[in-house]
């Protein structure tokens, strides 16, 4: 059984959001849409900061789907359009979604978006990864843990472009992996654990 | 059609609504969901309000009519033609808003080929598809006088509303995601509330229909019916009074949402819905010489619908407020970036949340028209050929 | 509109339930036909079979030195992925979301896509459409008109951002010049001292900084403007190095750092001059590094400032025909007690006291530095700086005592202020009096893009006789000094980015007898030009390689990815055009292609060793450099290129003006008790930001869903007028105004307003934040290697609400 995640470093995350770029890019995602985004914790305002000028802090915090072990989404929905794949990945078969968007209400980590209208596109063409599918109006969606790029072996896109290497990518049932070994070493977290979704993507700092 | 013809102004005026609202169905299928005011922060708005509203309203009556039969109150037979009908009306509109809600209507088959048994939803569908059946199948009883079909589907009917209400209530109470929902009161919070809102329709209807002298409900009756209304306030007020306590004590996050409710951009609904909704009719219901009036009867039922509806808006909306990961990419919303929700029905949502019930409100009257005057020997001979023809397997003219 | 929700802005906390919009929204549902109901309909976005799929290897722009290898993915025609170079090492495969937003940003509707020809006045950004042709004719007419009004000389060519022409003035003989007052002021301090050419570029590079246990940046925001190097600090971090980050401002780099020291903004100098006076007080010095390797020990007569020389006569440069200097200097001997000559083998020079030559009472320039230091105290400094004086002596100590250190600043910081020289300088003379450079982990400078190997490669040979016209007034200053020039060729966004006070400059503008601009998107400078020629970008061509750079430790090649959309040319081919349009064309390569080959296989740096076009074609177009295995460490010789191999610290041209060693002088406007902060008592950060490079990339709509232009205060100020978050403001002074949205953010200093530099016009409210920023020339002007920097954040506004 493979249980694929991502330990991300909080240390090394500077929030320049090229994560976010990256997912958009890769999986064809519509105007509008972030699969993966990055907040400043507790700020109103993007690079902001938590305290009084000059004691201050700040954490940068990149949030995607958390593909839980537990997932809720998958839990709630009717059709089993969102499911749990072979790889450890929580999925969507939108041929099958209604958007009934029973999967947003259960996401405690807020996650999926939702196709509102026909999807619009800066640029009149498909961007990112050929094997993507296209989403309908209509439809939920989310951070697929990249499923065409981890199918084919290679690593997510937002692994492979963060400019501080902050993100490690990897089979979480393996010991021997990068990922697992990173969860342990640094005593990694998961987001809202008292939901009990049991997350497979971790932050450590 | 006698309450069509007899009210021609309020008939065209609902009609002009419910095309209004058709309409605005046509418009919200060429452009999706996008004509909403909903948006990745608030995932749900007016539509699964009303979904909830209705099931609530759908129970009185059906509660009443079963009850009559279950536990032998004889006096409330006499109103369970009309609570019946408006019964089944109001499922029906319940259903209208759950598929008015979907994103993809089209796709909506694969609820049957592959449907996820641990989903609330399907639960739902199969529940409010049960609920349905059991209501028209007690129409047709009743209508055709048969008292022991009555009093069997009756016995299903009852545990059947219950059930309803509460898997209902599993769709929102079963999500831990949601502060606000997740509690196991949720289940008694909605038969509570389904047993008050109903009863207060049924009660206005009853009224309407004795006002329009289509159907006349005694004053004992309605006063004993008035009485039931404040016991189901009681209880209402009691249950939600638990879960705001439970809320509250531990001064952790349900305190945080508590907090919201009474005094975030939902306290006005929160307010008006324990003020409003529950203290005001029960202190009116309260007294037995104020349940003999009519018009207060009235008054406060009005209150307890329009308390309900308030009710089921601070219930929903209260836990899409604030994100339990603010900023996290399913609250991205106008290509902005916001870190929470906003929601603010359109043109189209409000069209259609109008214009539904008004369809219900035509249906309600061509039904009642039709079944609340008493059958007539014909009908009856009609009713009793065609039974005969159904156990015969044979073919009656007058029936095709 | 929501009150929760701002088109890329920040948010409220109230106004969840919005008031309906129904009424307003008069929607005919009613007529609501043609319902369209898809769905079953997911193909992947596989390419057509006519069209395919191909990888291409490239490179990214410029201007961000992040250097960037890239793999890109076209199909069906378009540029439909962007990737890290796998061709490289891992250590150099990056692209930032900016390289990423190319995806939309290369087919942006912002895009500049036909010539264009203005039909309206200048600045009113009116223009038609002509062709190429035409707009050949009109630019050949009107430089031919100006070189015979009034000679080649008249002709300047402002260089942005992209695109690049760098034989362009060469050819036309006019003046050019990368526009030295910005981004550039502390390196006037430093580089007399080490014979820089005024940029002060990081002496190691830092993938050297793991070796380093103290890294102090100051007022240069690493991680955002070097995002592409950003590992390094990180591994500095984790080997142990104390990464220390002056800043007015809570800046990403500040947060990732161990420790942020808030001071006030343009108050540099000041703690850079008190450190010298702990360490001086402290003896934390090292006599033997400044006896060897600096001018410390020169004598020098206090009553003239003169260094003493022994008088040899100078050797003649036969390249230049010019008198080298002969680096003459006297130190005093205390083994013969006697001025010698600095380079005398086996002399122990003084570094303190007074001594007597020729009846001349003379002193080491050390002894004068220990005099001019006297007021400098870290309790002054804790005062002008606005932080803790232990703080300071802290931060002199770690430096001095604390095993190998950088002192790191650059991209605009505290640049922008009237005076920054005097920081650099100080900044220098700490070096020199530690040590602390040409080692592993010890460096001065500005670590921008990482400062690895660059290599040098051919230059395609001119005529003799084509050189650019030597302008004596820098191009900032035009407005204010004829200089001769009636024809601005503006090469990207220049008339907005490189000049303050840009009501001035719309002042002077229509006094140009013509202006060409060239460009790829419709920014502000575009409205002023009499002739506007597209350019595409960098994945678009009309051969197959035409770009060659001597990239971050590697040579990089460029390669086609998508013909040249609308109407644009690339560079090379714009260039050779306008060359053509004066008969001058003749001079160049054929095409791009030539170009780049002759570049590369022509070229003699060492470090090129074994590159050649075709070995690059081969491999993806990127090839390391010879021997950057160990990272660059500059002046690992200890010989500095300057007359005497030294550092010489004591500035003697400066004398005149006080600052031959550094004296503290207060910024033009933001500085305690002047009476203008009354009026305006914020004072105005234009600072960089990870998602622009200047104003480029301001058309990213990829980007623009992160930020786009705003003022930000910190609450309090937002309070103290009233204002709440998203609110529209006026930030203005004597010069002009601006208005935009204006968000509190805890980070920003109390008394400051920051915004990112070079927002463009059509993304404000109205106006550009250039109205308001100062153009103060500081009187030393002529004193300074590139001249006085332009005081961008010497400027004081008042916000209020609009």
């Amino acid at each position: 059984m493979t249980k694929l995640g991502i330990a991300i470093d909080l240390e090394r995350c500077v929030g320049c959001h090229t994560c976010a770029n990256a997912c958009k890019m890769q999986n064809n995602v519509p105007t509008g849409m972030l699969w993966n985004r990055v907040t400043t914790e507790g700020c109103d305002v993007i690079d902001g900061a938590v305290g009084t000028y000059p004691n201050l802090t700040r954490t940068f915090l990149p949030v995607a789907c958390q593909h839980c072990e537990n997932p809720a989404c998958q839990r709630v929905c009717p059709t089993g359009a969102t499911y749990k794949d072979e790889m450890g990945r929580v999925e969507i078969d939108y041929d099958k979604c209604i958007g009934c968007r029973m999967c947003m209400a259960a996401c405690p980590y807020n996650a999926r978006s939702f196709n509102w209208e026909e999807p619009v596109r800066d640029v009149d063409f498909n961007y990112g990864d050929a094997e993507v599918p296209v989403r309908p109006r209509g439809v939920a969606e989310k951070c697929t843990l990249c499923r065409e790029r981890t199918d084919r072996g290679e690593e997510p896109m937002c692994v492979v472009c963060c400019p501080t290497h902050a993100r490690i990518f990897g089979d979480l049932e393996d010991p021997a992996s990068e990922v697992s070994k990173a969860v342990i070493e640094h005593k990694a977290h998961v987001l809202l654990e008292e939901q009990g979704t049991r997350p497979q993507v971790y932050y450590f700092d | 059609m006698e309450l069509l013809t007899k009210n021609k102004l309020l008939t065209a005026v609902l009609a002009v609504l419910a095309v209004a609202g058709i309409a605005a169905y046509v418009f919200q299928l060429a452009g999706g969901l996008a004509v909403t005011g909903m948006s990745n922060g608030v995932s749900w708005g007016l539509y699964i309000t009303m979904f909830m509203f209705f099931v609530g309203l759908s129970a009185g009556g059906l509660i009443v009519a079963s009850s009559a039969s279950v536990f032998h109150i004889t006096r409330f037979k006499a109103v369970a033609m009309p609570a019946i009908i408006l019964s089944t009306v109001c499922i029906c509109l319940a259903g209208m808003f759950i598929l008015i809600d979907l994103g993809g209507i089209q796709r909506i088959w694969r609820l049957f080929t592959g449907p996820n048994p641990t989903s609330p939803l399907i639960w739902d569908v199969c529940v409010i598809t049960l609920y349905l059946v059991i209501n028209v199948l007690y129409l047709v009883n009743m209508r055709r006088g048969n008292d022991r079909a009555v009093s069997i589907i009756s016995r299903f009917a009852l545990p059947c509303a219950i059930l309803v209400h509460s898997v209902t209530a599993w769709i929102f109470g079963l999500q831990m995601a949601k502060e606000g929902w997740y509690s196991a009161i949720m289940a008694p919070i909605f038969v509570a509330s389904a047993m008050d809102s109903g009863l207060a329709l049924l009660l206005c209807v009853l009224a309407a229909l004795k006002k329009a002298r289509i159907f006349d409900t005694s004053r004992e009756l309605m006063a004993s019916l008035a009485g039931l209304l404040a016991t189901c306030i009681a209880v209402d007020a009691f249950f939600i009074f638990c879960e705001v306590l439970t809320m509250a004590y531990p001064g952790a996050a349900g305190a945080e949402t508590l907090a919201l409710m009474t005094s975030g951009p939902t306290a006005p609904f929160f307010w008006f819905e324990i003020i409003g909704g529950l203290a005001i009719p029960f202190l009116v219901l309260v007294f037995a010489k104020n349940r003999e009036r009519t018009g207060l009867v009235v008054g406060a039922s009005v209150l307890v619908i329009a308390g309900v509806l308030c009710k089921r808006l601070w219930l929903l909306l209260t836990s899409f407020i604030v994100p339990n990961v603010e900023g996290a990419p399913g609250v991205l919303s106008d290509g902005g970036w916001a870190l929470l929700g906003a929601y603010a029905p359109t043109l189209p949502e409000v069209l259609i949340v109008v214009g539904m019930p008004c369809l219900g409100a035509l249906a309600f009257m061509v039904l009642g028209s039709k079944l609340l005057v008493p059958a007539t020997e014909a009908e009856k001979v009609r009713i009793r050929g065609a039974r005969r023809a159904a156990l015969d397997g044979g073919f009656d003219p007058q029936t095709a | 509109m929501s009150e929760t929700t701002h088109p890329a802005g920040g948010l409220t906390r109230r106004g969840f339930l919005k008031t309906t919009g129904a009424a307003a929204a008069g929607l005919a549902c009613a007529g609501a036909v043609g319902v369209a109901i898809g769905g079953g309909a997911l193909a992947p976005t596989k390419a057509t079979a006519d069209g395919g799929e191909k990888t291409i290897y490239t490179l990214h722009q410029f201007m961000c030195q992040g250097n960037c290898s890239i793999k890109c993915t076209v199909r069906d025609g378009h540029l439909a992925k962007i990737e890290p170079s796998d061709a490289v090492d891992p250590k150099y495969r990056r692209c930032c979301m900016k390289g990423l937003s190319e995806i939309e940003h290369v087919y942006s509707p912002l895009r500049l896509q036909t010539p264009l020809k203005r039909v309206g006045e200048r600045g009113e950004g009116k223009f038609e459409k002509i062709s190429w042709d035409e707009a050949m004719e009109i630019v050949g007419t009107e430089l031919k008109r100006a070189w015979e009004a009034y000679g080649k000389e008249s002709v300047y060519i402002s260089a942005s951002n992209e695109p690049r022409f760098g034989m362009l003035a060469s050819i036309l003989g006019a003046g050019t010049g990368v526009e030295p007052g910005i981004d550039r002021g502390i390196g006037n301090g430093v580089d007399p001292a080490i014979g820089g050419g005024g940029f002060a570029s990081c002496s190691n590079e830092t993938r050297d900084w793991v070796n380093a246990k103290t890294i102090i940046l100051s007022g240069i925001n690493f991680l955002e403007t070097s995002l592409m190097r950003s590992d390094d600090f990180f591994d500095a971090k984790r080997a142990g190095a104390e990464i220390i980050v002056v800043d007015p401002h809570f800046s990403t780099t500040a947060s990732k750092a161990n420790q942020w020291i808030p001071l006030k903004p343009g108050t540099d100098g000041a703690l850079y001059l008190s450190m010298i006076s702990h360490i001086i007080d402290n003896k934390w010095y090292n006599e033997d590094y400044m006896r060897a390797h600096t001018s410390m020990p020169f004598l020098l007569d206090p009553a003239t400032g003169e260094l003493l020389r022994s008088g040899k006569t100078p050797e003649i440069d036969p390249a230049t025909g010019e008198a080298a200097d002969p680096a003459d200097y006297l130190v005093w001997d205390t083994a013969t007690n006697a001025a010698v000559p600095c380079d005398t083998p086996g002399v122990f020079a003084a570094l303190e006291g007074t001594y007597e030559v020729a009846g001349q009472k003379v002193v080491p320039v050390f002894e004068q530095l220990k005099a001019s230091q006297k007021g400098y105290t870290t309790a002054w400094a804790a005062e002008k700086c606005d932080i803790d004086q232990e703080v300071i002596e802290a931060l002199a100590e770690k430096y001095a005592t604390g095993g190998p250190a950088y002192l790191c600043f650059g991209y605009g910081g505290s640049d922008k202020f009237s005076n920054p020289d005097i920081q650099g300088h100080a900044m220098v003379i700490l070096t020199a009096l530690t040590g602390q450079i040409g080692k592993p982990g010890a460096a001065l400078g500005h670590p921008g893009g990482g400062q690895g190997y660059g290599a040098a490669l051919a230059a395609w040979p001119l005529p003799e006789d084509m050189v650019p016209a030597d302008i004596p007034v820098r191009a900032d200053r035009f407005a204010d000094t004829d200089a001769g020039v009636h024809v601005i060729i503006s090469l990207g966004n220049t008339l907005q980015q490189y000049y303050a006070n840009m009501n001035k400059t719309r002042e002077w503008l229509p006094k140009l007898d013509f202006i060409l601009h060239v460009g790829m998107y419709d920014e502000d400078s575009v409205a002023f030009a009499d002739v506007v020629l597209p350019v595409c970008s960098k994945f678009e061509d009309t051969v197959e390689h035409s770009i060659v750079r001597g990239g971050y430790n590697h040579i990089q090649l460029s390669q086609k990815c998508i013909d040249p959309l609308f109407e644009s040319k690339p560079d090379y081919d714009v260039m050779y055009l306008i060359a053509k349009s004066v008969g001058l064309e003749s001079v160049l390569p054929e095409d791009a292609e030539q170009l780049a080959r002759f570049q590369i296989d022509e070229a003699t740096d060492p470090l090129v060793a074994g590159i050649t076009f075709d070995a690059l074609v081969q491999n993806h177009n990127t090839m390391p450099l010879a021997g950057i295995e160990t990272p660059r460490i500059g002046y690992a010789d200890l010989q500095f290129p300057t007359p005497t191999g030294r550092m010489e610290i004591y500035y003697e041209p400066q004398h005149h003006s006080g600052q031959a060693l550094p004296q503290w002088e207060e910024n033009n406007e933001v500085f305690d008790g002047n009476p203008l902060m009354e009026k305006y008592p914020l004072q105005l950060a234009q600072t960089r930001t990870r998602f622009f490079v200047h104003s480029h990339f301001r058309g990213a709509a990829w980007l623009a869903q992160f930020y786009t232009p705003r003022i930000e205060l910190n609450p309090q100020a937002m309070a103290e007028r009233g204002l709440e978050d998203g609110d529209a403001v006026e930030v203005f002074n004597d010069r002009g105004s601006f208005s935009c949205q204006a968000f509190g953010n805890n980070a920003i200093r109390p008394t400051s307003a920051r915004i990112y530099e070079a927002a463009w016009s059509k993304d404000c409210i109205s106006g550009n934040p250039q109205n308001v920023t100062n153009d103060h020339v500081n009187e030393r002007d002529a004193d300074l290697l590139t001249g006085a920097p332009i005081p961008f954040n010497d400027t004081l506004v008042e916000v209020r609400k609009a």
